[in-house]
């Protein structure tokens, strides 16, 4: 299994963050993903999106 | 199947059964079924009001956030401008006032041109392009029916997408393999068309008509899409492929993205020209009437076909795959392959597919090429904590949608005006954690307290404050008679049980809080009062009995510890890390506990629904159970904060593995492992480290692992040889 050295995921810097309002002012999907990890999901159902047809894009 | 059905998400409607070109792959008119020469021409009138009718019931009864509508064939352009005008109208004025309609449509591209691209621009229709490569690629099957190439018209169907004004309806490139064109000069000429993305497709085949397999090479259809992968890694990976990006998706733990791979359940129903409602049209390459339900839009609702067997059976999951593929360690991400392709007429779709070597190679090839992720030591487990610390808290703000009123505006206004070393000391407290997810629940539950909750936010805005010596005044609530302050203290106001909000100022010199008719000074928040009680903080660690929201560890705590006792508690818990810290080999590594919470009761250390860095220990363990508790503590606090950040696994519970201590789900024999490996080497006990072999094993082989996961394990393995290795040396 190749090993990578950097991996953006989990770096310390801190200096091209984004601030609390903006980032409170942003939906990000990946912000998303993280959130859903801690976050048990909410009472309605969640809509999910099924396996996308095969015979065109 | 029981369970509620899954409502269609993709609505394939075919909007004319025949086709302008003789592709001899073709598997509406080249395969098992030819029921198309029984449908009309072209859509009438009626088929499209009573597909618009019945899609907007559907997702008005499903309250679904979308739908896709996917004008299809034979060759959907064949119906003309005006007929495919009447289909946008009709299901944009059924569809659009319910849900969100995604218009598109997939050609061949011959009989493409501005007529057909303006009416897609109005209404919004993607279109996607077949095409097999470069021009000696193409006509090698995509002929019109007297032999002419269709590789000009398609090409020019193309450019016309590639226009400023038409390039935002441009879908992609859809490639259908085939074993004699070179998969690198395939790739590069669709790359070289600058399409937003590509997909590879197997031929349609099943076991009873199987693909061609020249050679003998055991999967060169795998072999042919890996060197298409190595071209497009090589290329920098800038053009999206669906394939590959749908096994790279389950490799890290997210979904499938095609009905071809993957586990995902297919959400798809076809509208044929007649009106007939049938399941997906590739069904068609194993049988006549293989698509067929009876079913259709004059009749009936979409839920009847969504409750077919047919369907329902392409929407189980692992449970719809056969035993060889519920034991095989490629099947999250592969998922039996296409339904189709599973067919024979013996077993009917109870079959792994007929390119399951193929699958398992690709699938093993592209995990093979994707780099492992390097674990995240305790600095950066740290500062993604922190981070998804103030996601959540974003989130709250977002939540909240201007429902805080002036009190939270206020408190929001400050914190984001603070927001650097402090205010983040202050969120990165692990039971900060728990106050975010109690606050975003109140709202999510619309608790009476969901306000008042929220507005605890200022607790750590003033926190912050006092760290930065920036001076501020803003109210801050309490409760149960005491203000607390993360990484601060506590400050007694008033008797057990009472609350309210108390005006804290902070100033050069410590900050005081203005109760009632009293007024509390706390010029150095480092040091008691008769009211406020510092942190305990001892060798780095904080002894916090202190924290509201300490109470997560599903376990009685003791009532709040004299400050000497706290002192003495956290000394002994240092001594205790500096013994494991010196020990041969040196267990935990340092720097993941940060924080201890003493518990009532109980001998094991427990990790609770906080945030990083935090472990509950009991009071009263002896020297030699302390150590052995923040050996097990520390450990399943780092696993812990790692799950919040990662995802070693995928579909945990869905198998159950042998192990020393019984067939378990992957999450807790990961969990078992991953603490015993620490506490056998420290031990040095050769009997656990023995047993712990097979757990690894089974560990190994776990189809749930991720890449994350694989990593995770890989290091468990290294660390467990290295104990056995120091074990026989003794």
């Amino acid at each position: 299994m190749k090993t990578s050295v950097n991996t953006v995921s989990f770096s310390t810097a801190k200096k091209d963050r984004m601030s609390l309002a903006d980032l409170a002012a942003t939906t990000d999907p990946a912000a998303e993903k993280k959130i859903a990890r801690v976050v048990p999901a909410s009472g309605s159902r969640p809509m999910t999106n099924g396996a996308s047809f095969n015979s065109s894009l | 199947m029981t369970g509620p059905l899954v409502p269609f998400r993709e609505i394939v409607l075919k909007v004319h059964s025949r086709c302008d070109l003789a592709c001899d792959h073709c598997y509406v008119y080249e395969a098992g079924d030819q029921t198309w020469r029984e449908q009309p021409r072209a859509v009438s009138d009626h088929v499209i009001a009573h597909t618009a009718r019945r899609l907007a019931e559907h997702a008005e009864k499903h309250r679904l956030p979308s739908v896709s509508v996917i004008l299809h064939g034979g060759e959907p352009l064949l119906a003309g401008p005006a007929r495919l005008r009447r289909v946008c109208e009709e299901l944009t004025a059924a569809v659009t006032p319910v849900t969100a309609l995604d218009l598109r449509i997939h050609t061949n591209g011959v009989l493409l041109g501005p007529p057909y691209l303006d009416l897609f621009e109005e209404f919004g229709v993607q279109v996607g392009i077949s095409l097999d490569g470069d021009r000696a690629a193409n006509d090698r099957h995509r002929r019109f029916a007297d032999g002419r190439s269709s590789h000009p018209q398609v090409l020019a169907a193309v450019e016309l997408l590639q226009q400023p004004r038409y390039r935002p309806l441009f879908l992609g490139l859809l490639c259908t393999v085939d074993l004699a064109n070179d998969p690198v000069a395939v790739h590069d000429a669709l790359v070289e068309l600058d399409p937003p993305r590509i997909d590879y497709l197997l031929p349609h085949a099943t076991w009873a008509a199987p693909p061609a397999r020249p050679g003998e090479a055991p999967a060169p259809y795998a072999d042919w899409l890996l060197a298409a992968f190595d071209r497009w890694d090589e290329r920098g990976r800038t053009v999206p492929v669906r394939l590959f990006e749908s096994v790279l998706s389950t490799l890290h733990g997210g979904p499938s993205l095609t009905e071809s791979l993957g586990l995902a359940p297919a959400d798809i129903v076809v509208v044929e020209t007649d009106g007939s409602l049938e399941q997906v049209d590739s069904l068609k390459s194993a049988y006549e009437g293989a698509a067929a339900t009876g079913f259709s839009v004059f009749r009936d609702d979409f839920d009847a076909v969504a409750a077919h067997p047919g369907v329902r059976a392409r929407q189980r999951g692992l449970a719809g795959v056969g035993e060889q593929c519920r034991r095989c360690p490629v099947v999250r991400s592969c998922g039996g392959g296409h339904y189709t392709h599973r067919y024979s007429a013996e077993g009917g779709f109870d079959n792994p597919s007929v390119y399951c070597p193929d699958l398992m190679a690709l699938v093993h090839g592209i995990e093979a090429r994707t780099p492992a992720p390097e674990l995240p030591d305790a600095e950066q487990l740290a500062a993604s904590a922190l981070e998804l610390n103030r996601l959540l808290l974003a989130r709250l703000h977002g939540v909240l949608d201007g429902r805080g009123g002036p009190a939270w505006a206020r408190i929001w206004e400050l914190t984001t005006s603070l927001d650097g070393p402090g205010l983040d000391a202050a969120l990165a407290t692990p039971y900060t954690r728990g106050w975010l997810l109690d606050a975003l629940a109140a709202l999510d539950h619309g608790r009476p307290d969901a306000g008042a909750t929220a507005r605890r936010l200022a607790a750590y805005t003033v926190a912050a404050a006092v760290r930065d010596g920036a001076p501020l005044t803003l109210p801050v609530p309490w409760s149960d008679g005491r203000l607390h302050l993360p990484t601060l203290g506590e400050l007694r106001l008033a008797g057990p049980g009472t609350a309210g909000t108390a005006e804290v100022s902070v100033g050069p010199h410590g900050f005081s809080v203005r109760n009632a008719h009293a007024e509390h000074r706390v010029p150095r928040p480092d040091r008691p009062t008769p009211d406020w009680r510092p942190l305990t903080r001892v060798d780095g660690l904080v002894v916090d009995d202190l924290d509201p929201y300490r109470d997560c560890f599903g376990t009685p705590l003791p009532p709040r510890l004299d400050p000497r006792e706290a002192q003495e508690w956290g000394r002994r818990v240092a001594r205790a890390r500096a013994r494991l810290a010196g020990a041969v080999p040196p267990w935990p590594p340092p720097g993941p506990l940060t924080t201890l919470t003493p518990l009532a009761g109980g001998t094991a250390p427990v990790v609770g629904r906080h945030g990083f860095g935090a472990l509950g220990l009991p009071l009263g363990l002896t020297d030699r159970a302390l150590d052995a508790a923040l050996l097990r503590g520390g450990r399943a606090a780092t696993l812990r904060a790692l799950l919040d950040v990662a995802d070693p696994y995928d579909m945990d519970g869905a198998w159950r593995h042998p192990s020393p201590w019984g067939p378990l789900p992957v999450s807790r024999l990961l969990a078992a492992a991953y603490e015993g490996v620490a506490v056998a080497a420290h031990e040095g006990d050769a009997g656990t480290l023995a047993e712990l072999g097979p757990a690894l094993d089974s560990l190994e082989r776990a189809a749930e692992l991720t890449v994350t996961g694989r990593r995770l394990v890989q290091t468990l393995r290294q660390e467990w040889e290295e104990a056995s290795r120091a074990r026989e040396h003794r």
